[in-house]
């Protein structure tokens, strides 16, 4: 039951008058009604996978309280092991056994070993690498003892699989979202209209431009050795732009989703490609995950207060190394976080990584020449960095850059209809960057906001994908 | 529990209060929308595009007199609507193929006109081939006595689809397959057409019973043989001006000189499709049908375009030559590539350059029965019949002309 289906819609119209027509005392009744729409949810795709996510619901909620109530260190050690153990055997069982054992085969073959190991091929249940986030820093918030584990089991089980970001995030901390289960809800109308704009935009972002920009990438990457250069930058845009509009179109549906039953999210993206630089972008891409591994990963490892600058350097790059593992077991991926990892040098080299806090160009409409410039350096780098996460391999990135430079660069354009897209997409969030999203209109006057809506529900109807186009990140 | 529901309403109601007023002004919202979409649905639905494929067939088929199914919109049902046609009518001859051999006819097999089926357009390459084996060898068809397969050249080519077509996806039963619809309503001016033919029963030209938009405006869809009609206008024209043209677009000639779509390179042989089409007819035949290959024909200036592309002449050689001998070495009745001047015929004959018209078609399917062995079914069609309708064709294109007032000019 994806985002962009019909059957969903029917589903949250339906989940959405029944919560609200559920008393709001006790809390366990709408947060039961959410733990059961939830797993209906989950079980669309594939009810088998319903055991897991309530296997790793139930074993951290144990630990949680049992971590509470320990006191020796060794104990609670032995605890954390257990989550860490569960969760990340259960993840790397399903997401890179099969890659290790590939893997293994490669390199022993490669020395002339014959390597009699098998695959399992099994199916990746679907949010299995976001959830498992979620609960594993449940566990280690109430083992640095940041937060104390809630005893009411429904809440926490509704947590886990709260429905709106359980295949895709945003990844939740137990400290932000647990608590709105805890607390009584009424009925909000001005953050119902703002959810519905949130979902709106997220459609429109995901069925008008991601879908129609991944055919033209699709053909791109998959016969780059016939396409002049010039095709191949269009197409790297083309997937810089479409793989936003595909995830944040979806964090925006979420997100929205949430605030229908009165539930604030993380904000998972924040105008990304006006960064001026690398550091401000990880600060607005995919926020819900690049905060968790800064806390659960880069600050263990010792973060920037290592006796070293080396240290430090090779913490920032080895986290982002595990991060482009996290999402997807194939060295592509891996690459991906490593190249980033090194960008990401550059501005802690010169001790601007943390500057530009603030919304580029504030209270202006047009940027400097300086600013324009370091977006469109730090765009570059980017989408230099997104040809690995999208080729299907190691060598197909080579062949694909290599072709770039090598092949004809007067040849004529084609597929140039995508740029209009992009410009869309471009423009209305330059207008709107300052707004926490896009369609964030509450202060227009009714006519205006009517008649926007209009025009994305219309443009949504006449010119987005039809069919169902899976998400990107549901394959992480 | 019961209980705590009763005792807190009160803490619902508040929500409630807030929450109705919100739903209403979702619902005004939302109106235009709904008003637009039920107006078309009702539309589409009395055009007869928005009927069931199945539904269609059987309202087609109990029809006493000639009834012609064209939907617009929808079009992917088509598989369903022939594969529902065998079904219903367990024909005794059956042929499939891709459109090229829609211009069989039952009227061509007299005395067995009822015994005849077309399920021509089921087939788009090797793996509908074999996907169709599967299925009639499985006995969810019911077994035809003779089988008439149309085999086209880029089925036995690489990079000609990947995998089969032949399934049973019905766009009417999704909510993707009515927004396309509404897409198209709205994008190709269609508007009015569609709403004309919520009220006009038969089709121009001919003046038979119309099912759908195409079959009510255009005149054009599947008789109740199967076969297909062309649009009343292309007859129209002919008879104004009785020459011949390339009516696909882009024209056959065209994609053959410049190696476009199915003449695309490289045009190199896949092993693979080949064998899949004769394990394919090696297995019906091995279910006691006689199974008859067909390879339709081209334009005289498509096969002469053929004959002279170096790019292609190691495919189309193939094709040409080797293809029918491997069919042959496998007791597969071949009747080879054609084009219209090897009977006699000009390009006149042809719908386009690799379309016969169903008087060209009708000398291939003479041919065919005339070639057939003596203890084939296909000895009980009378072929005198069939002599005198070629004969007696009213023009190139077509036996018969069309005769409905609506046919302009064809009176």
């Amino acid at each position: 039951m994806a985002f962009n289906s019909l059957i969903f819609a029917g589903f949250l119209f339906t989940v959405f008058l029944c919560y609200w027509s559920l008393p709001s005392k006790p809390l366990g009744i709408r947060n039961a009604f959410l733990l059961i729409a939830s797993y209906i949810f989950y079980g669309w795709w594939d009810w088998h996978f319903l055991g897991l996510i309530a296997l790793n619901s139930t074993v951290d909620y144990a630990i949680g309280v049992s971590l509470h109530q320990t006191q020796s260190n060794s104990k609670r050690k032995l605890l954390l092991g257990v989550s860490l153990t569960i969760n990340l055997g259960i993840l790397g069982l399903f997401k890179y056994y099969d890659f290790f054992i590939n893997s293994a085969i490669d390199v022993l073959e490669t020395i002339g070993l014959q390597a009699n190991l098998h695959t399992l091929s099994i199916i990746l249940p679907v949010g299995i690498s976001f959830y498992t986030f979620q609960t594993l820093s449940y566990t280690i918030d109430i083992y640095r003892e940041k937060i104390v584990p809630t005893k009411n089991a429904i809440a926490y089980f509704a947590f886990v699989s709260f429905f709106p970001q359980l295949v895709a995030g945003p990844i939740e901390r137990a400290s932000h979202l647990l608590p709105q289960f805890l607390e009584r809800k009424s009925f909000n109308l001005e953050q119902t209209k703002d959810g519905l704009r949130q979902i709106l935009w997220g459609l429109f972002k995901k069925t008008v431009i991601a879908d129609n920009l991944a055919p033209y990438v699709d053909k791109i990457f998959s016969n780059y050795e016939v396409y002049p250069g010039p095709m191949l930058l269009l197409g790297t845009v083309y997937f810089a732009i479409q793989i936003y509009c595909d995830f944040s179109g979806y964090s925006d549906m979420a997100i929205g989703t949430a605030r229908l039953f009165g539930f604030n999210l993380k904000r998972n993206f924040a105008y990304p490609y006006f960064s001026r630089n690398i550091g401000e972008f990880w600060r607005r891409w995919h926020i819900s995950l690049s905060t968790w591994f800064r806390d659960y990963v880069y600050i263990p490892l010792g973060g920037n207060r290592t006796k070293t600058s080396f240290g430090h350097y090779s913490n920032l790059i080895l986290t982002f190394t595990i991060s482009g593992f996290w999402h997807g077991a194939n060295w592509t991926f891996v690459i991906w976080g490593f190249l980033n990892g090194l960008y990401y040098l550059s501005p802690v080299l010169r001790g601007t990584h943390t500057h530009q806090t603030a919304v580029v160009a504030m209270g202006r409409f047009w940027p400097t020449p300086l600013e324009f410039f370091q977006i469109c350096r730090t765009f570059t780098l980017i989408s230099f960095a997104w040809i690995f996460f999208r080729a299907n391999s190691f060598s197909h990135a080579i062949g694909f850059i290599s072709h770039i430079g090598s092949s004809n660069w007067i040849a004529p354009l084609r597929h140039t209809k995508g740029l209009w897209y992009v410009l869309l997409i471009l423009v209305i969030d330059w207008i709107q960057r300052e707004k926490h999203h896009p369609l964030d209109v509450s202060t227009l006057p009714r006519v205006t906001r009517w008649a926007i809506y209009y025009i994305l529900a219309i443009l949504i109807l006449f010119l987005g994908k039809t069919g169902h186009v899976p998400f990107i990140y549901f394959q992480f | 529990m019961f209980r705590l529901f009763i005792s807190n309403s009160e803490m619902s109601t508040s929500d409630r209060t807030v929450l109705w007023p919100f739903l209403r002004r979702i619902l005004t919202f939302l109106f235009p929308f709904i008003l637009i979409g039920l107006t078309m649905e009702f539309a589409l639905w009395k055009t007869g595009d928005a009927w069931s494929p199945r539904s269609a067939l059987i309202h087609q088929q109990q029809s006493t007199t000639e009834s012609i199914y064209g939907p617009r919109f929808f079009s992917d049902q088509f598989n369903i609507f022939k594969l529902s046609g065998i079904r219903y009518r367990q024909p005794s001859i059956l042929s499939i193929g891709s459109s090229r051999v829609m211009q069989i006819r039952d009227m061509m097999f007299h005395p067995l006109e009822k015994e005849f089926y077309n399920g021509g357009g089921i087939l788009r390459n090797a793996f509908d081939l074999h996907t169709f084996a599967d299925i009639l060898t499985r006995e969810e068809l019911p077994l035809p006595k003779v089988l008439i397969v149309g085999i086209d050249p880029w089925w036995l080519r690489t990079h000609y689809g990947k995998a089969t077509w032949l399934n049973d996806s019905d766009g009417r039963s999704s909510f993707a397959g009515h927004i396309e619809a509404f897409r198209q309503i709205l994008k190709k001016g269609a508007f009015q057409q569609v709403f004309t033919a919520t009220s006009s029963f038969k089709s121009p030209g001919f003046g038979y019973d119309a099912i759908g938009t195409y079959a009510r405006i255009e005149g054009t869809g599947f008789r109740k043989d199967g076969s297909s009609l062309y649009p009343s206008k292309v007859f129209r024209e002919f008879v104004e001006s009785p020459v011949y043209v390339d009516r696909e677009s882009p024209a056959i000639i065209d994609r053959i000189r410049k190696t476009k779509r199915e003449f695309s390179l490289p045009a190199t042989i896949d092993e693979h499709r080949v064998r899949l089409i004769i394990e394919a007819l090696s297995r019906i035949k091995n279910k006691g049908v006689e199974v008859y290959a067909f390879m339709p024909p081209f334009s005289e200036e498509a096969f002469e375009a053929l004959e002279d592309s170096q790019a292609l002449h190691q495919w189309w050689n193939y094709y040409k030559h080797k293809f029918p001998k491997i069919l042959e070495k496998h007791d597969i009745f071949i009747t080879p590539v054609s084009n219209p001047a090897q009977f006699e015929l000009d390009d006149r004959y042809m719908f386009d350059g690799w379309h016969p018209s169903e008087v060209y078609m009708g000398h291939l399917v003479k041919r065919m029965i005339e070639k057939s062995p003596d203890s084939s079914y296909l000895k009980n069609v009378r072929l005198k019949n069939l002599t005198l309708s070629i004969k007696n064709a009213a023009i190139p294109l077509a036996f018969k002309r069309p005769d409905s007032p609506t046919a302009a000019g064809l009176n």
